[in-house]
């Protein structure tokens, strides 16, 4: 099929209509920032309209997943309990706010609860010390990082060694591109510590990036 | 805000795309007049980007999806394109451009051909937010009736199911390419923007690719055509795209 989207640059995404048969409409809104897929509410909340809005989550999920269980096939079943929960939890989603921000919540709430968070992490993770805003260093120049970050598999490799909280922050915001705001409601943490953990692990990441390109600064 | 310098958070905030609508005017209004935010600014971008591309680490089997999709125990619903996060890349888009002037695109303007660094120019110009294409349409049936008469030659496009997966025609342009007209089709790949270059190919001489920066170039043949692809996204992404394309003319 065709699909007759029209899509403008630095404009709002087009609406999209549900597919054959579903009942719920999928819009995304034009506010700045990352666009955000809201539910509009046609008065049934039917698994249609939950597969609508669900599915095309299930790669950044399971990606996300995958980040924070670091095992294959904890991570499907991580992915797998969180369908399942949001699925019965969907009344209690409000309309009109961001459905992969609720979702995200519901699989870290799920991975705090799973066997990989109790054993490794969990005090990690929940630990949570208010600090002031650290305001994040200008860093290298760009015409350096123009050459060095290009190496995908190194920055992946800094990432994997930031410790869980900081990597975590840094995926909602920079991969996942929710907002501060939203960040903030699936941490359960207040916005001011968004901030500040956001420019702790920009921070730690250029200085495991550093070394490994003999940088100096 | 023009007073000084971009703080820290700012600048934080411009590249998270946390600032109001306003505070973007003030920080734009500075940046163009200042060398050193601007680089700041490229930088928390630069660094956002690369952990965005880096974190976008583990892809999803289509077994694992089906298995996924039966979990919420219904119908397996049909591709669907979600074109998030335009707004983001755009703003990315507009900072490389940001680059482009500030640091002259050096190593890609320096040793590439004429040619070559005509098709990257041609590609980062249809980056910026504010750059719409002359036709703006996914459809097929709309884009090619389009370059009726105004290109010396036609060519295919494919269906849009038959694309890589994750991979929208957005819409295109008419461009000229060695004083020639060209068609420039806008992909979307993965929140990658991706330029595909239709030539005659005798019209103009490629390697067959190049890399720039983090933006590659992949050229082939397909017939009478020569098709070149631009992006900043993995070369084999490129070659799939251009793999259907190539189809298509036969
Ligand atoms: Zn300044």
């Amino acid at each position: 099929m065709a699909f007759a989207t029209f899509l403008r640059r630095g404009s709002p995404p087009p609406v999209f209509g549900a597919g054959g048969g579903g009942s719920a409409g999928v819009n995304s809104s034009a506010s700045a920032g990352s666009s955000k897929i809201i539910a509009m509410d046609f008065g049934r909340r039917s698994r249609a309209g939950f597969e609508d809005l669900a599915l095309p989550q299930l790669a950044a999920l399971y990606n996300h997943a995958r980040w924070l269980c670091r095992d294959e096939a904890e991570a499907e079943d991580l992915v797998q309990e969180t369908l399942s929960k949001a699925l019965r939890a969907f009344d209690s989603f409000q309309p009109g706010t961001n459905f992969k921000a609720w979702i995200f919540r519901i699989q870290r709430n799920a991975f705090l609860n799973s066997r990989t968070a109790i054993a490794e992490s969990r005090t990690v993770f929940l630990e949570d010390q208010e600090e002031a805003f650290d305001p994040p260093s200008l860093g290298l120049t760009p015409e350096q990082e123009l050459i060095r970050l290009d190496n995908i598999a190194l920055v992946q490799d800094a990432l994997a060694q930031l410790s869980p909280p900081l990597r975590e922050v840094l995926l909602l915001c920079d991969l996942e591109e929710l907002s501060y705001k939203e960040i903030a409601g699936i941490l359960d943490i207040p916005t001011g510590t968004v901030m500040s953990r956001l420019s702790r692990a920009r921070q730690a990441l250029r200085e495991l990036l550093q070394p490994r390109f003999g940088g100096s600064r | 805000m023009s007073a000084g310098h971009l703080t820290p958070a700012t600048i934080a905030a411009f590249a998270d795309h946390e600032l109001a609508a306003q505070e973007i005017a003030a920080a734009q209004e500075h940046l163009a007049a200042c060398h050193a935010c601007a680089l700041a600014v490229l930088s928390a971008t630069q660094l956002k980007a690369a952990t965005a591309r880096a974190a976008q680490r583990y892809t999803l089997s289509p077994e694992m999806r089906a298995r996924l999709v039966a979990t919420t125990r219904g119908r397996t619903s049909s591709a669907r394109t979600v074109p998030m996060r335009m707004y983001t890349w755009a703003a990315l888009a507009a900072l490389i451009l940001l680059a482009v002037s500030v640091l002259q695109w050096r190593g890609l303007r320096s040793t590439a051909s004429p040619t070559v660094a005509e098709l990257f120019d041609q590609h980062l110009a249809v980056l910026p937010e504010t750059s719409t294409p002359q036709v703006l349409s996914s459809d097929r049936h709309t884009v090619k009736p389009w370059f009726q008469g105004k290109l010396p030659y036609s060519f295919n496009l494919p269906e849009p199911a038959d694309l890589p997966a994750e991979t929208v025609l957005q819409g295109a342009d008419l461009t000229y390419i060695g004083g020639k007209p060209a068609a420039q089709l806008l992909f979307l790949v993965r929140k990658h923007h991706v330029s595909v270059f239709v030539t005659q190919r005798d019209a103009i001489v490629l390697p067959p690719s190049q890399d720039r920066n983090g933006f590659h170039l992949v050229s082939v043949q397909a017939g009478a055509l020569t098709l070149t692809a631009v992006s900043d996204t993995a070369e084999a992404e490129l070659r799939a795209v251009l793999t259907v394309l190539g189809h298509a003319q036969s």
